[in-house]
């Protein structure tokens, strides 16, 4: 298992593949298409947001969606990627396609929002250096990327925000069969 | 460690980098739908031109995913301007507005998104600077304090809120030109879905460009997404182009049904006509009931509900509207046959 996957799952973790993710049918089928034809036409899944309650397997699913795109997968809570030297650090470090998992990303402070909102939209990173009259700005282009927003309160989330993400999926207790 | 470095090599040389075209337009005649906005925009941004100033300060207001943005994008290309994007809560400080406003080119735009979360030290600050180009610095604390005006270059605050009515009256006013966007009818939603399609050569029949629009709530962000999801489901069933059944059965699996609904929008109305026997009912009453929060539904839910007859908003709460119970198929209750609009108040 390599480092990115981070956490060892437990047994009880269904954690390989998608197909092993039991329950969400549609969620399964759907995502199944989409992860096809983004791998067809080679180019990163669209960016995609969890939500649902804590517990329900979101971030299994990150991982299962990392693993099936073939991809690396890099997680951090929204909590601890306080500056935007950090994030900026993350995404110069990626391989084209490469996931990027932010937990509790309705937690994220506004001004690391605006670095990721500029890189989700043009794969590019543009970061105010400096204030006041001196300040300016520094563009970057970074490789395409596939961001895995993971939350439990998505209303928290701004609208223009929320736009970024092509592929919503909303895990809920009650689409589970068993 | 090793591979590290060889990571910022690999930018641009994959295929797949090719970075996804831009659906925004760029220009105004490129731009399709409220036609109102468009041609008085039209008139402002040449009068401008013509007398060689900047384009008086535009607030754009409306639901989300309407263009707001977009709009700004192309005021800035079309006065042949740079733009500069911030939000509300971005601006923390009044500090930072006059870093960004100093910063500005002559006649740039500056655009702030989500404008009614401004706090009100950083909106008391934008006020001179939207009136006269001016900026009220305070240097020194205590009694040595004192103001020294600093002038910025002339320049247009374009604001977008979906909330107007959060906004400080103060603020509106200093606004020359407000625009209020609307929700796009089906065959300005088709011409854009058929226009994204082409720039993301993607194939798509007139009808199934026509399925999505019927399907989006009136707005082109949702049209967009639904389409480049359609495109991943015609890509794995191996069809060239989108056609009416390849949508349709797409749309099915994507649990977007023929009015645009998603589940929560079905969970609205179903939970006003189960639990609180169709209205009316109080818009906090619905949220703790659904636990979804209040903001949510007043923003992203209600409107398009009530502008498609489905919710009518009173004084006493929300109703439910005929339509509604129609959409759902649940039967009214023989008090309820005189639903709004014929209703007894």
């Amino acid at each position: 298992m390599s480092e990115t996957q981070g956490i060892t799952g437990s047994a009880t973790r269904p954690l390989h593949t998608l197909s092993e993710f039991v329950g969400q049918n549609k969620i399964r089928e759907n995502l199944s298409v989409f992860m096809a034809a983004a791998r067809g036409r080679r180019e990163p899944l669209d960016h995609v947001l969890l939500s649902g309650p804590p517990g329900i397997g979101k971030t299994t699913l990150a991982k299962i969606i990392a693993r099936e795109m073939g991809v690396g997968l890099r997680s951090v809570s929204a909590p601890s990627l306080q500056s935007k030297g950090e994030l900026a650090g993350i995404l110069t470090n990626f391989q084209p396609r490469d996931c990027l998992l932010i937990e509790d990303v309705h937690c994220l402070n506004s001004e690391v929002q605006g670095v990721l909102r500029s890189a989700m939209e043009d794969w590019r990173l543009e970061i105010i250096i400096s204030k006041g009259p001196m300040a300016r700005v520094f563009k970057h282009d970074l490789p395409p990327f596939t961001l895995i927003g993971e939350t439990s309160r998505p209303e928290a989330l701004s609208d223009g925000f929320r736009a970024l993400f092509g592929i919503r999926v909303r895990l809920d207790p009650t689409t589970f069969q068993q | 460690m090793a591979d590290d470095k060889d990571i910022l090599t690999g930018v641009a040389l994959e295929d797949d980098a090719a970075v996804e075209p831009k659906l925004r337009p760029q220009i105004l005649s490129e731009y399709i739908g409220q036609t109102k906005v468009r041609e008085n925009l039209k008139v402002f941004l040449a009068a401008a031109r013509g007398r060689g100033e900047p384009l008086d300060h535009v607030l754009l207001t409306g639901p989300p995913g309407l263009g707001k943005t977009t709009l700004a994008y192309i005021v800035a290309r079309e006065m042949g301007a740079g733009i500069r994007l911030t939000s509300g809560p971005m601006i923390a400080h009044a500090g930072d507005l006059a870093g960004i406003l100093t910063g500005l080119q002559p006649r740039e735009v500056l655009f702030i998104d989500e404008i009614h979360r401004l706090s009100p030290a950083v909106e008391e600050a934008l006020y001179p600077a939207m009136e006269e180009f001016r900026l009220d610095v305070i240097i020194g604390q205590g009694p040595m304090a004192r103001t020294q005006k600093v002038n910025v270059e002339p320049f247009t605050l374009i604001g977008a809120t979906t909330r107007p009515g959060l906004l400080s009256q103060p603020l509106h006013a200093r606004f020359g030109i407000p625009l209020r966007l609307d929700f796009y009818d089906v065959p300005a939603l088709t011409r854009i879905v058929e226009r994204s399609a082409r720039i993301l050569s993607i194939r798509i029949e007139p009808e199934a460009a026509s399925e999505i629009a019927g399907r989006s709530r009136g707005t082109p962000r949702i049209a967009n997404r639904l389409l480049r999801r359609l495109r991943d489901f015609a890509d794995v069933a191996g069809k060239d182009a989108i056609d009416l059944p390849t949508a349709r059965e797409a749309l099915a699996r994507l649990e977007v049904d023929e009015h645009g609904f998603d589940e929560l929008d079905r969970r609205i109305l179903t939970t006003i006509i189960e639990r609180f026997g169709g209205g009316p009912v109080g818009i906090g009453s619905i949220a703790a009931s659904l636990g979804e929060d209040r903001g949510t539904l007043e923003d992203l839910y209600e409107p398009y509900l009530i502008q498609a007859g489905f919710l009518q908003r009173t004084p006493r709460g929300r109703i439910a509207s005929r339509e509604a119970y129609r959409h759902l198929g649940i039967e009214p209750q023989r008090h309820q046959r005189s639903l709004p609009g014929t209703t007894h108040e």
